[in-house]
């Protein structure tokens, strides 16, 4: 009886683990060009953030975590239906860029329409994060946010503009 | 008030009817035992029964509270039917052990009621040792889970936790817990009061109840104290066979053995304890021990049986969730198995076993709990090596206590502390010389005197597991039992808010647990299954570099028709290895594919799907460490053209190797590339984070509650809307978040 209650138990580990399966539904492929790929808030370590850039932003993550901005670097960012806007754009000022340009002022557009403005005093670490005005965002759709410094720095070797450290910048609801 | 005089009834009620059905048990015994004896022993003697006729009742999906007291008054009319009479009394102990008893049992037995009573908050009682209770009365009976590899243990206990619950909810299943945590020392009285030792059953009885993981095991709703008393229990029944043998006897003590099995699976070994016990004795007294054994194993297996075949029927595996190797099923990896064996065996904050002792004696903060620092005299019970008696004890000790190596926490000493107190007491109060054994209830009382609450947190560490005085306002539900918990039960706020946001039947995954006692909802624990794995690792992989599907490993070959392609794994190491997707070509371009296709793997062949589903944000695992001879098969119908082969794989298998056999038009199995070459890494597929929301989707995932400081929380948080989620409701230290397009 033992021998038989025993060797019933061992039965679950006499089936082939093996078995043939069909093919599983395949997944349609999400693209870059569809809208809701598209973000209101990236981070630059995201692997994603590239597909946000409009311009002036470097292709090239620093220590996995921030990029380089030229003097004018902006993204777009999709903003669903319903969220509402805050402004939050993290970012640093690099002491070595701030020996040259010293004291730096940041000034926020949204959709082409000024924002807001930041004043850095000092080189280091900011986080800028106001309400957006209503009517300035545009739900459901593209939104372009752009940030502009007032003095970059330029590298004397082949006139290259370094603005900020950039970190994170979008919209948050 | 009303409220805590129905969970008071609710343990009492529990306790009695485990007590009567060990008594109209022990009355149809032909043993000759004492008052105290028999009332030691009916506790652990009912528990068996009680829990297999809950058994029944779940089985049958009738547990319900007419039901269950209809059988409490079963059994309470079988023990009024068979009541004992006549009992005679136990040889008695000294009266300056009494006196120590009493002063040691009457504090801390009230200690630990108004703990117990109070509601329960033990980490383990509040997430699944009462969750799963939870949900079987909801169910009305046992309910299939796999997605809890707790649920998958063997739950003797948690069942008479159900027949407490059911009348008074959490506490009452505390309450239960404590009455065998009353046992116990009964038990070792009795004991010692049989074998003439009187005092060392007193000063043992002292050390394990005054004991602060004893206390504070005991008096919530865990099962260690209660699988404690019952291997106690399995020895002091093969002790009475050695003097009374008998069949019914063998057949007492094998249905205790088995429920110790029933109970929790590290108390296996009372099982071949009880045998080789039962069988030394009757080889020296020459008696039939075929006859004996075989009644004490059928008896056993009567009790161990119906938890195999639950878990081989719901889970394909009667041991799950360990021996996966051996019973390989969808429901818990080979993987997390070993890791969580690792884990037990080595606690994070334990560098050496030399930091064992002073952990688990009065530090307590890395293995949760402590003995106390009068166990570390254990050590002196092996001065009574000479005598039976403690060679008997400190045996069963060890072999009981052999599991702690398996789980090093502190509560993994409560089997064999017991043994090890008795046979320390019968040192202190039998070896040493008459005029030194005052030390004996100096020791005891000293214990007790260290191991009050107020005086543990004087020398234990911050953050050990360990008693507060407690709050007599909330055992009497003067103070609302929201408000308690709300203090004491870390995640408690959030697991009602994840209730409020969320309705009834959804899925929710979490990635730390909830204290899913108070929350009626299917929490999916990711650790806790594979499926709760395969969820997270589909959520983490836009998170983490080293999981991004942008590796890629190609095999190329000669043109020619292949009707199956194997990919074989050549290497052996310590990484699972993994395949986002496997894709086909001929002359540049990729095969299509076919219905007629179909797809295997050697190794989580449950999971091969994911390589093969166009979905970047999933992949096959193996979910066990690489070994040669893994593989994974694609079978194309009928022979096709393909010269390439390309598997677009994470970064995160270093040891991985590969060769590429394929099956010709002839029938003939060739090699086709002997290694795998690497090209250059692809970008990151768009929309990941979506391709992942939607999968969990389509996974029926129905919510995914983050905790602020989890890692990730940030991302979520922020990228939401890229995630396909929305915040549904936030606070209590988390966010519960639902999918924007349900």
């Amino acid at each position: 009886m033992r021998v038989v209650l025993f060797s019933l138990l061992l039965l679950p580990a006499c089936r082939p683990p093996g078995d043939w399966q069909p093919l599983p539904f395949q997944r349609p492929a999400l693209t870059a060009n569809d809208e809701s790929v598209l973000r209101s808030f990236v981070r630059m370590s995201d692997p994603e953030a590239p597909r946000h850039f409009l311009g002036g932003i470097s292709s090239s993550l620093e220590a996995g975590s921030w990029r380089w901005t030229r003097k004018r670097p902006e993204l777009k960012l999709f903003v669903r239906p319903g969220s509402v806007g805050r402004l939050r754009v993290e970012f640093a000022v690099a002491e070595d860029t701030f020996r040259e340009t010293g004291p730096v002022r940041v000034a926020f557009f949204v959709n082409g329409s000024r924002a807001g403005e930041q004043r850095c005093p000092r080189p280091g670490q900011y986080a800028y994060e106001q309400p957006l005005p209503t009517g300035l965002l545009r739900p459901g759709a593209l939104n372009t946010l752009a940030f502009e410094v007032d003095k970059a720095w330029i590298s004397p070797a082949d006139g290259e503009a370094l603005g900020l450290i950039l970190l994170a910048a979008g919209f948050l609801p | 008030m009303p409220e805590a005089a129905r969970i008071l009834f609710a343990g009492l009620f529990t306790a009695a009817v485990c007590l009567a059905a060990g008594t109209a048990m022990l009355s149809r015994l032909p043993l000759r035992l004492t008052r105290g004896e028999h009332w030691a022993l009916a506790l652990p003697l009912g528990a068996p029964l009680v829990s297999m006729a809950v058994f029944l009742t779940c089985a049958l999906g009738i547990a319900r509270v007419p039901v269950f007291a209809a059988i409490g008054v079963a059994f309470l009319a079988a023990a009024a039917w068979r009541w004992p009479r006549r009992l005679p009394p136990a040889p008695g102990i000294p009266r300056r052990w009494r006196g120590t008893a009493a002063f040691i049992a009457i504090p801390f037995g009230v200690l630990y009621l108004l703990h117990a009573w109070s509601p329960e908050y033990s980490p383990d009682g509040a997430s699944y040792h009462l969750g799963v209770v939870g949900r079987y009365l909801r169910a009305h009976g046992f309910e299939r889970i796999t997605t809890n590899m707790y649920a998958n243990l063997s739950q003797g206990v948690e069942l008479l936790f159900l027949f407490a619950y059911a009348f008074g909810r959490h506490s009452a299943a505390a309450l239960t817990h404590l009455a065998f945590l009353g046992a116990l020392p009964a038990l070792l009285l009795a004991y010692g009061r049989r074998t003439g030792c009187g005092g060392a059953g007193a000063f043992a009885a002292c050390l394990v109840f005054a004991s602060p993981v004893f206390g504070i095991d005991g008096a919530s709703a865990y099962n260690d104290v209660a699988v404690a008393a019952l291997l106690l229990t399995v020895f002091y029944l093969t002790r009475l066979w050695a003097e009374q043998p008998s069949l019914p006897l063998a057949a007492a003590a094998g249905m205790v053995a088995g429920f110790c099995y029933g109970c929790k699976y590290t108390a296996f070994l009372a099982v071949p304890y009880g045998l080789l016990a039962i069988g030394f004795s009757a080889w020296r007294k020459r008696l039939p021990w075929a006859a004996h054994l075989g009644v004490f194993s059928a008896a056993a297996l009567a009790m161990i049986a119906p938890w195999l075949i639950r878990n081989w029927v719901y889970l394909d595996n009667p041991f799950s969730p360990l021996l996966n190797r051996w019973f390989p099923n969808p429901y818990v990896h080979i993987s997390f198995e070993e890791e969580y064996r690792h884990l037990m065996r080595h606690y994070e904050g334990i560098r050496s076993y030399g930091m064992i002792p002073a952990q688990v004696l009065y530090r307590g903060e890395f293995l949760a709990g402590i003995l106390g620092p009068v166990f570390g005299l254990a050590p002196l019970a092996l001065l009574g090596l000479r005598r039976p008696q403690v060679r008997a004890l400190l045996l069963a000790g060890v072999v009981f206590g052999l599991p702690y190596f398996t789980n090093i926490g502190c509560r993994f000493l409560i089997p064999a502390a017991p043994f090890a107190a008795l046979a320390l007491g019968m040192v202190l109060t039998g070896v040493l010389p008459a005029r030194m054994r005052w030390l004996a209830v100096a020791v005891a009382l000293g214990h007790g005197w260290l191991s009050w609450p107020t005086q543990v947190e004087k020398y234990s560490a911050p953050g050990a597991w360990r008693m507060p005085l407690p709050d007599w306002r909330a055992a009497l539900r003067l103070k609302p039992e929201s408000e308690f918990l709300q203090e004491r039960l870390g995640g408690y706020g959030l697991a009602r808010l994840v209730e409020r946001s969320t309705e009834p039947g959804a899925r929710i995954l979490v990635f730390t647990p909830l204290p899913d006692a108070y929350c009626e909802r299917d929490l999916l624990v990711a650790y806790q299954s594979a499926e709760g794995n395969q969820l997270r690792d589909i959520l983490f992989t836009p998170l983490m570099p080293e999981a991004l599907p942008v590796g890629r490993q190609e095999f190329a070959f000669d043109p020619g028709r292949y009707r199956r392609l194997r990919i074989e794994q050549t290497a052996a190491g310590s990484e699972l290895w993994s395949i986002s997707e496997a894709r086909l070509y001929h002359r540049g371009q990729e095969l299509t594919r076919a219905a007629s296709w179909r797809i295997r793997a050697s190794a989580n062949p449950w999971g091969i799907g994911d390589a093969f589903d166009n979905n970047p944000a999933t992949r096959w695992r193996s979910w066990q460490r690489i070994e040669p001879g893994m593989s994974v098969e694609i079978d194309l119908g009928a022979p096709a053209g393909v010269d390439r082969v390309v598997l677009e794989m994470s970064n995160d298998q270093y040891q991985v190797r590969m060769r590429l056999a394929g099956l010709d038009a002839d029938g003939h199995w060739r090699t086709l590339a002997e290694t795998a070459a690497a090209t250059e890494s692809a970008p990151v597929p768009a929309a990941l984070r979506r391709a992942a929301g939607l999968e969990l989707q389509a996974r029926r995932v129905d919510y995914v509650v983050v905790r602020d400081d989890e890692w990730g929380a940030e991302d979520f948080r922020s990228q939401a809307d890229a995630w396909g989620m929305t915040p549904v409701a936030a606070g209590d230290g988390g966010v519960v978040y639902r999918w924007i397009h349900p």
